[in-house]
């Protein structure tokens, strides 16, 4: 027979673990909800008053491994840093949409676009956007491809890219690709050419 | 209903149902750490390679095709009972389940059964000289616990003579050795992964200034000597690598550097235990910034770089990698891969050195500087994840040199850029490896990307990400034995068949 206190303990560790259960269940009933309601986390810019101008995307397509030019349309501002910072967040709102052709993490932006004289845009994301961005050799390569070809694309005055984090240098994008390095355009040019031969 | 009567009834049931709980959260918090990949070592005259070891029912087995087929032609066939291989015009049986076999006109008892796994024939290690003697009619030695085994004189003795003279202590070997050589403070160790080296006792104690002791150990597949010195030792191999002569290491003087220009010193390539599950950074060889590593940690090899690949398994440690599930991560898959390849590129005869061969945190500096420092001939960067299917085979995505450009840096180059001269040959190489994983129905592409340390490799050197190899595959394929054996054999081939044009302008 077993002791009385001895019971009582079993028993309330049961209804614990009983209660740790139904806890985490609801848990996951939170994550998914909030993961159904992911469109409200696609970048918000202030509105543009103004026509919509024709803007070229190098979206990066997982399935096939490759990255495909298509065309799209915003209203843009004036000002060149704000223009391409514009376009940056129409290039990631497709990729935050579901089904993503190139999944990133929720709430991923871009915090800020510089241009610096000889050609340089620094492109400064946001933590969330390196923090979940899924890692690999090909993912990564493929979203660092992808935001600097469009850049080109719509910004002929841009020949290298550098990427910072909420501000600062980091060492890879998620495990793989390298940030540390200064991507010239013409390089990403050919590295995007050699994906797209299948 | 009363209390006690409730509660006596349901008291042992819940205890049950609670040890099960704790059990499994128990089994599902700390999963029980993989085994250690076993591997049995055959020396012939001809040939040394190495088997994979599996246990079953608490015995080890290898298998008898992979055994016998670099010894010859062999030929399997499927039997109604179970497999017939024959050699030569020796034929052999071996049904599953039985614990005694045909081969030729003798039958053969041993302890276990025979294991049919996967199309493979497996016997205990223990059956093999016996097998082996009836297929080839030669006289062979198995070191069991060391799971080494000896075909007829492939064997080779070496003695230990201390030279009061000149205050060396000379290993002479009765065939030339080529050991994987390192350092730990005094002591000296010389690992042996493919020559057949025996010695006929365990150690010797030494009244030496220089020289305490000498230990011969052999483990898996392998064999050390170890020489315990009371001051750094040096190494220097003569007479075509019969003659090692170990001596009071030079005092250090000027700073190795990374770059690859001829030094009179080198380091040996010098890789980590098979056993050793997890090793701290600072026992990876080479690893240390070149600055601090002393000129009396290399080896004198007569001024000759001998050419080896540094596998670098992805991430490990702190770096996790792709986490494709709770108990599979990417630095676990690029660690089986890592290993599969180095033991299909000693197979043939390339030597190989895992990087990491444990859980171990490294940064793509550390990783840089242990291939540079130690002069690799080849760099393979190991990865795995999606998206896609298949190997994708990368070479670095180097940027235009504009700083320093035509700047003279003597025999130094740029650390972001010290690939830039042997991405010609990286790409050679990586060439090669598609084209053999397309003999292997393996899909394979080659592309550039930025992937560090690449960048900072001085020789050719290239990356390779392993995907699931079908769509429909989970990320559990991408741990499947025989898909990663597909690849390390592709690369393996392409290595070797490239390696005459890897080592152009070494």
């Amino acid at each position: 027979m077993i002791a009385r206190h001895v019971q009582i303990t079993i028993f309330v560790l049961l209804l614990g673990v009983l209660a740790g259960g139904v806890y985490m269940n609801r848990l996951k009933q939170r994550e998914q909800s909030a993961a159904q309601t992911n469109s409200d986390s696609l970048p918000v810019t202030a509105p543009v008053a103004g026509p919509t101008e024709k803007i070229e995307l190098m979206i990066a397509y997982d399935e096939d491994g490759v990255l495909r030019k298509e065309q799209s349309s915003a209203a843009l501002p004036q000002e060149a840093m704000a223009r391409d910072k514009k376009i940056l967040r129409v290039l990631l709102g497709e990729y935050l949409r579901k089904p993503s052709p190139h999944p990133l993490g929720d709430r991923a932006d871009v915090n800020d676009v510089y241009l610096a004289p000889g050609g340089l845009c620094v492109v400064d994301l946001n933590a969330t956007f390196a923090e979940g961005h899924r890692s690999g050799i090909m993912a990564e390569q493929m979203t660092i491809a992808s935001i600097v070809e469009t850049l080109s694309l719509n910004d002929r005055t841009i020949t290298k890219v550098k990427f910072l984090v909420d501000g600062k240098e980091r060492e890879t994008l998620a495990g793989h690709a390298d940030l540390s390095m200064i991507y010239e355009v013409p390089a990403v040019h050919e590295m995007v050419a050699e994906l797209q031969v299948r | 209903m009363q209390w006690s009567s409730l509660s006596s009834r349901l008291s042992k049931p819940l205890i049950a149902l609670l040890v099960i709980i704790f059990s499994v959260s128990l089994a599902w918090k700390f999963p029980l750490a993989s085994a250690e990949e076993k591997k049995l070592t055959v020396y012939a005259p001809q040939t040394t390679y190495a088997l994979q070891v599996s246990d079953h029912e608490n015995r080890e087995y290898a298998g008898v095709y992979e055994l016998l087929q670099p010894l010859g032609k062999v030929q399997v066939r499927v039997t109604g009972a179970g497999y017939s291989i024959r050699m030569g015009d020796v034929e052999g049986e071996f049904q599953e389940g039985r614990s005694k076999i045909r081969v030729g006109h003798s039958e053969i008892t041993f302890p276990g059964k025979v294991v049919i796994d996967q199309g493979r024939v497996l016997l205990p290690i223990r059956a093999l000289p016996a097998v082996l003697s009836q297929y080839l009619k030669l006289h062979s030695e198995l070191h069991e616990s060391a799971r080494r085994l000896f075909i007829e004189n492939a064997a080779a003795r070496f003695s230990a003579e201390l030279k009061k003279a000149d205050g060396s202590l000379v290993l002479s070997f009765s065939k030339p050795v080529n050991p994987n050589v390192s350092t730990e403070g005094s002591k000296l160790h010389l690992l042996f992964t493919r020559d057949p080296v025996i010695f006929g006792a365990d150690g010797f104690t030494y009244n030496d200034k220089l020289v305490s002791s000498i230990n011969f150990v052999e483990r898996n597949g392998a064999a050390e000597v170890v020489v315990n010195g009371t001051s750094p030792l040096l190494a220097t191999f003569s007479d075509g690598g019969k003659t090692i002569a170990i001596s009071a290491a030079p005092l250090p003087s000027v700073a190795q550097s990374p770059t690859p220009a001829p030094a009179p010193v080198i380091t040996q390539p010098a890789p980590a235990p098979e056993s050793a599950s997890s090793a701290p950074a600072s026992n990876v060889p080479g690893t240390n910034p070149p600055a601090a590593a002393p000129v009396s940690h290399g080896v004198s090899v007569n001024n000759v770089v001998h050419f080896f690949v540094m596998i670098d398994a992805g991430h490990g440690g702190l770096e996790t990698g792709t986490r494709f599930s709770e108990k599979l991560s990417e630095k676990e898959i690029t660690l089986l891969l890592a290993r599969r390849l180095r033991t299909e590129l000693q197979n043939r005869g390339v030597n190989a050195v895992l990087l990491r061969d444990g859980d171990t945190t490294l940064s793509f500096d550390q990783r840089a500087v242990a291939s540079n420092a130690q002069r690799a001939g080849l760099y393979i960067s190991i990865h795995a994840g999606g998206p896609g299917t298949g190997v994708r085979l990368y070479t670095a995505l180097m940027p235009t040199p504009e700083q320093g450009k035509g700047e003279k840096l003597g025999p130094f180059l740029p650390w972001g850029t010290a690939q830039a001269g042997f991405l010609e040959r990286s790409r050679l190489v990586a060439a090669s490896v598609v084209a053999e994983m397309g003999n292997k129905d393996v899909n394979a592409l080659m592309t550039t990307a930025p992937v560090p340390p690449l960048n900072s490799i001085a020789a050719p050197a290239f990356a390779m990400e392993v995907a699931p190899p079908t769509s429909s595959a989970t990320p559990d394929a991408l741990s499947n034995p025989s898909y990663q054996q597909a690849i390390a054999v592709a690369t393996a081939t392409a290595i070797v068949n490239a390696r005459p044009k890897i080592e152009e302008q070494r």
